[in-house]
């Protein structure tokens, strides 16, 4: 298979039944002044488990607005229409993910919590799109499976022969990993480049020229995860920092500290939300 | 240890409010209420005990050599998780 045949196979799969067609439609969706906000929380609003999964988790104390949204066209006002798709997208995906690899929704979540903790610090000013593009940053490695599972099967068994990391085992049985198949998939569903960049580069920030510090961010969050050892993300092993990212971030160790911790304790709360 | 979200029965009448105390009394309580599930303040006991964690974190890092900042990463991270047990199960000499 060559890169387009995979990244034509890749792209179609938003039409997987998992994925609620009010979801589906609100992917092709662009944020642009002229849509109305409300109106848009009325699609949204007609599912019922939808909507009511998606308010469950933005009251959760990890967004930071707890027990203070009602409806949707509240949701899509106070964080934008971005954050909502990604956390829709995300709620859907949710049960695939298990289904994908025990443990990725675990380590998703977890980078989610911990790149938003990280972006507050650094005083980011969408910290819920930071924590949105970590929550999908490993979305290629659902569309993968789900599209070519004996294939992923295999590269999952060879980085557990070879003790490599599952991004290297990828490439060898598909001509790209997982990060680049998460960028065409970002960009196929209208994300800004703020979301796309952290997807698609989350192993390589330095090639990050529109969103570095968001990049960067999710880089090390999933580093940091992976060092923690939550949950599975296809491999048992921890990937070096980008050490310029590193430089460049200058969290202190108190910093670090303070973030982790925030992160064992929303995480607890997280995982029951989506229940 | 405090409750950290209210309890309620089946019918979504709050029993107990958020933050009350679990007394022996409160706990025989809520036992013959059948209640499932509960809410408390802190962060849960971790399922492994600190050794095994430790050298979980080690096999983590096995592949990692000379890389720059890594050793930094794995000291904060086996501090990290060290605070997460009681201090009685923390190695006295680090």
């Amino acid at each position: 298979m060559n890169a387009q045949q995979l990244r034509d196979q890749i792209e179609q799969v938003d039409s997987l039944p998992t994925i609620p067609p009010v979801v589906r439609k609100l992917l092709s969706t662009i944020d642009s002044p002229t849509l109305s906000l409300t109106e848009l929380g009325n699609v949204i609003s007609k599912d019922q488990a939808l909507t009511a999964r998606l308010l469950k988790m933005v009251n959760s104390p990890i967004y930071g607005f707890p027990g203070r949204i009602s409806s949707v066209s509240q949701a899509l006002i106070l964080l934008g229409l971005n954050v909502v798709k990604g956390m829709l997208l995300g709620i859907s995906v949710f049960e695939i993910m298990e289904k994908t690899m025990m443990g990725l929704w675990e380590h998703s979540l977890s980078t989610a919590v911990l790149a938003r903790s990280i972006a507050m610090r650094k005083g980011l000013n969408e910290p819920e799109e930071v924590m949105v593009s970590a929550l999908l940053h490993d979305i290629g490695k659902v569309a993968m499976k789900t599209k070519f599972s004996e294939d992923y099967e295999a590269a999952l068994s060879i980085s557990e022969k070879e003790e490599i990391l599952i991004r290297d085992a990828e490439e060898k049985v598909f001509p790209l990993s997982h990060a680049e198949a998460g960028g065409w998939l970002s960009k196929k569903w209208n994300f800004p480049v703020t979301l796309i960049e952290p997807i698609a580069y989350h192993h390589k920030p330095s090639l990050a020229k529109n969103a570095p510090l968001q990049t960067a961010i999710v880089h090390l969050a999933d580093v940091l995860v992976r060092a923690r050892g939550i949950g599975f993300a296809g491999d048992r092993l921890v990937p070096a920092v980008n050490p310029r990212t590193w430089e460049e971030l200058a969290l202190t160790e108190s910093d670090m500290r303070e973030a982790l911790m925030t992160m064992e304790d929303s995480v607890q709360e997280a995982e029951d939300l989506v229940i | 240890m405090k409750l950290a979200k209210s309890v309620q029965n089946e019918t979504g009448m709050t029993m107990f409010g958020e933050g009350t105390v679990l007394t022996e009394q409160f706990i025989s309580r809520l036992q013959s209420m059948n209640i499932p599930s509960l809410y408390v303040e802190g962060t849960a006991a971790p399922s492994r005990s600190m050794e095994e964690e430790l050298l979980f974190l080690d096999e983590r890092f096995k592949k990692i050599g000379e890389e720059p900042h890594m050793a930094i990463i794995k000291k904060i991270m086996k501090e990290h998780i060290e605070s997460l047990y009681p201090e009685h199960e923390r190695p006295t000499a680090s």
